[in-house]
């Protein structure tokens, strides 16, 4: 076994209170075995769990230093690991590390937010995976004072002890000649409490220090967010934008704001980003479509149909046949009676999209808009034989009053929509008293 | 300064890595699909395999392919190096793999070392993006 350097055997020394968990369903185990015996962790100081559930019970049962997770485990199980390791040693220095072929700047920066310490890319070279273990056990074994009193606050937080936390943040601020990240540790905590106010401060603070600092400008967005200072928050967001990556889960947040900012271009721009990946999150995919939607109703109101049309075509392809996000298009395109443009959108979606509750009401809203309500009528009661919906009894019973239908079957139809939605019978009965 | 776009599609680019095998033993192929890489040495790797593709001191021919996806976003061309090897270790792991250490016998050094350069500074870029991100 090779001689270590001072440095390394004092690190080494350390790792003997440890315990480690490899948390491996593929492959990895054998290269991080051997890095652990070089840096002289015995065989019994290291556990290895080869599914998800061992992994999850054994990070209860043996409360690991340092966990060293594949990500084949699943983004959810890495991300509990995490949470139940720092739940489970919270005055316990502790590492987590995740290993991925997966390697995407956006990706890692996701990991970043998640408070993962090092993604560990595949495949690797073992002077790559030595260095970086080296790097974050000494961060984590011999922290600087600043670093050690920035975790005596956290500590203070999760044990629930907000005013020693406050004073330990407050603290690490003396101890560092550029401490935006205490200054961001300070807003969250004033966020918690709901005072965005004080929290603007401290992250207005922080950014003195560092510009680019990411929790401060993440805190900030989001202060202002709430405060529903959409101009400010979207001029952090840009600022935010310029130095980092962002990270997946923000990017909805980023869509909400351009559109409250009426940054129309900001979403296409999403749109002509994202329809060029091979793979789009579910999630971002909503916001984006629905984020679309809403520029296709601004160019709308200002009677610009081309490029509402264009946002809604968008719109359709991002929405990745959601029946929610189609509907709304396809509302839109009613309202603003566009009426071939519904059709070809009609001819567009799938059987299964085209034949869902959602969309057949929005196409019996269009036929009542037109006029034709008998139809509309006949439509919604042959629906209402196949699906229970409280909104298309809703429409039922409008369409029966409109129509002047007999007292006694509007009566039945109340009757039959209180059956069914016995919470909504006010609802129904009002509908029916508006009788002329 | 000009406006930064929300999302770049390079930080969505992947580096992926492909390796087929072709044993000259036995003189049986594995598809690229089959293998995965774990490791990469100065002049080897560890890789793993299906079950009895290859025994210990078994010479193979390895085609490595290096290439981003999607290629249309990345300025970096697909980079590709045939070795011919010989299985130095083998280790059982699960019912249906081997843990695979592969020496490498006849290469382009000058290939291999760049891509070793190349995943050392991927690992370097990851690592800055988190400091970045939680300092």
């Amino acid at each position: 076994m090779e001689e270590l350097t001072p440095e390394v055997k004092k690190l080494t020394d350390a790792f003997k209170e440890l315990r480690f968990l490899i948390a491996d369903p593929s492959s990895s185990r054998k290269s991080f075995r051997a890095l652990l015996s070089e840096l002289r962790v015995r065989p019994n100081q290291i556990t290895i769990a080869e599914m998800a559930s061992d992994a999850q019970e054994l990070t209860d049962k043996i409360r690991p230093h340092v966990i060293i997770a594949e990500s084949t485990l699943g983004v959810q199980v890495c991300l509990e690991l995490l949470r139940k390791q720092t739940e489970n040693l919270p005055t316990e220095p502790h590492a987590f590390f995740l290993v991925s072929t997966q390697n995407s700047n956006s990706l890692v920066t996701s990991a970043a937010d998640e408070n993962i310490d090092a993604v560990l890319l595949k495949p690797f070279t073992y002077g790559s995976i030595r260095d970086r273990l080296l790097e974050v056990m000494t961060q984590k074994l011999f922290p600087s004072p600043y670093t050690s009193t920035l975790r005596l606050g956290r500590e203070a937080l999760l044990a629930g002890d907000r005013k020693k936390a406050l004073q330990e943040f407050e603290r690490a601020k003396t101890l560092d000649a550029a401490p935006a990240l205490a200054c961001a540790q300070l807003g969250e905590i004033f966020q918690q409490d709901g005072d965005h106010e004080a929290a603007i401060q401290q992250f207005q603070e922080g950014l003195k220090f560092n510009d680019k600092h990411f929790r401060c400008l993440i805190g900030i967005v989001e202060s202002h967010t709430t405060l529903k200072d959409h101009v400010s928050a979207y001029r952090f967001a840009r600022q935010l934008v310029q130095h980092h990556t962002i990270p997946l889960k923000r990017i909805p947040e980023m869509i909400r704001l351009s559109v409250l900012n009426q940054q129309f271009e900001d979403v296409v721009g999403f749109y002509e980003t994202t329809t060029s990946l091979e793979t789009l999150d579910e999630t971002l995919s909503i916001y984006l479509s629905a984020g679309l939607v809403i520029c296709g109703l601004y160019f709308l109101r200002r009677k610009d149909t081309p490029s509402a049309i264009s946002a809604f075509r968008k719109a359709e392809i991002a929405a990745k046949q959601q029946p929610r996000i189609l509907k709304r298009i396809l509302e839109a395109l009613i309202s603003a009676g566009l009426e071939s443009e519904m059709k070809a959108f009609l001819s567009r979606v799938p059987d299964e999209v085209r034949n869902s509750v959602e969309i057949r009401i929005a196409q019996i809203e269009s036929l009542e808009k037109s006029g034709s309500i008998p139809k509309a009528l006949e439509e919604t009661l042959g629906m209402l034989n196949s699906s229970k919906s409280d909104k298309l009894y809703e429409i039922a019973i409008r369409l029966s009053v409109k129509l002047g239908r007999k007292e006694s079957l509007v009566e039945d139809l109340v009757w039959r929509a209180g059956e069914a939605f016995p919470d909504k019978r006010d609802v129904f009965s009002s509908l029916a008293a508006r009788r002329p | 300064m000009p406006k930064a776009e929300w999302i770049q599609t390079q930080d969505f680019v992947e580096t992926l890595f492909q390796v087929s095998l072709k044993n000259t033993s036995t003189r049986s192929s594995v598809e690229s699909t089959e293998i995965e890489i774990i490791e990469l040495r100065e002049a080897g790797m560890v890789l793993k395999l299906p079950k009895r593709v290859a025994a210990s001191g078994h010479i193979v021919m390895l085609r490595i392919l290096r290439k981003k996806a999607p290629q249309s976003h990345s300025s970096v061309q697909p980079l590709e190096i045939t070795v011919t090897a010989k299985i130095s270790t083998i280790e059982e792991h699960g019912a249906n793999s081997n843990i695979a250490t592969v020496q490498f016998y006849q290469y382009n050094e000058n290939i291999w070392l760049a891509l070793l350069k190349e995943c050392s500074d991927r690992q370097n870029k990851a690592s800055e993006l988190i400091k970045k991100i939680q300092e």
